[in-house]
């Protein structure tokens, strides 16, 4: 168990914290730095915003290195399920080339490593633009470290 | 150019080498404009290419063939 794991709590739900599964697609203090500021120390505040709220930014971590429950397991039923695969038109995926930053990836796409192994359904990631990740192809914000600047 | 919208969209990444991108997709820069490319674009991964975010082969001086 890594001891760099964390849980926070509010009322209703608990949120884990796996830091070794992030890949620093930010998702999460974009969407609510309310309750995610990676600038504080707790970095996640669970009074920051209704549990509605942080669970639908928690289900939108790509790696589910943030990952959510219940507290009380009479709302076990209550847990979401999975959510259904979009039919139809797919929208294009859309890539954002970050200033001196990597590349921002939303959408639904499958990634293929240089092992050869294929991750499939992905919806959000950032790929290192700089080189120097620790965690190739993602970016771990190895970028700040080295002045990166395309 | 034509995208076709129905291929699922694929990240390869390239041994010692690029980012792969084939399928239906848009490249934006850091204000959300769009950035013209063709079908499938090889994206720098290296952080040297003299036209970012295209790879223009400089990752060979770097990482080797």
């Amino acid at each position: 168990m890594d001891p760099n794991n964390r849980e926070y709590k509010n009322d209703e739900i608990t949120v884990f914290w796996r830091p070794s599964k992030c890949i620093h697609a930010t998702t999460c203090y974009r969407e609510l730095l309310e309750v995610f500021n990676p600038r504080e120390r707790p970095w996640v505040n669970m009074q920051g915003a209704p549990t509605e709220k942080i669970i639908e930014v928690v289900d939108k971590c790509p790696t589910r290195a943030l990952e959510w429950k219940w507290n009380s397991p009479e709302n076990k039923e209550k847990q979401p399920r999975e959510k259904e695969a979009a039919t139809g038109k797919e929208k294009p995926v859309s890539i954002q080339v970050m200033k001196s930053g990597p590349l921002l990836v939303e959408g639904k796409f499958s990634l293929i490593n240089e092992d050869g192994i294929e991750l499939r359904s992905l919806t959000m990631t950032s790929l290192c633009r700089c080189g120097h990740s620790g965690n190739m192809p993602f970016c771990d914000g190895s970028h700040a470290k080295h002045n990166f600047d395309l | 150019m034509e995208k076709n919208e129905q291929e699922n969209t694929r990240f390869l990444i390239l041994e010692k080498g690029p980012i792969k991108v084939t399928g239906n997709f848009r490249l934006y820069d850091k204000d959300k404009n769009p950035i013209e490319s063709g079908k499938d674009v090889y994206l720098c991964r290296c952080g040297n290419t003299s036209n970012p975010p295209f790879c223009d082969g400089s990752h060979v001086s770097l990482w080797g063939r």
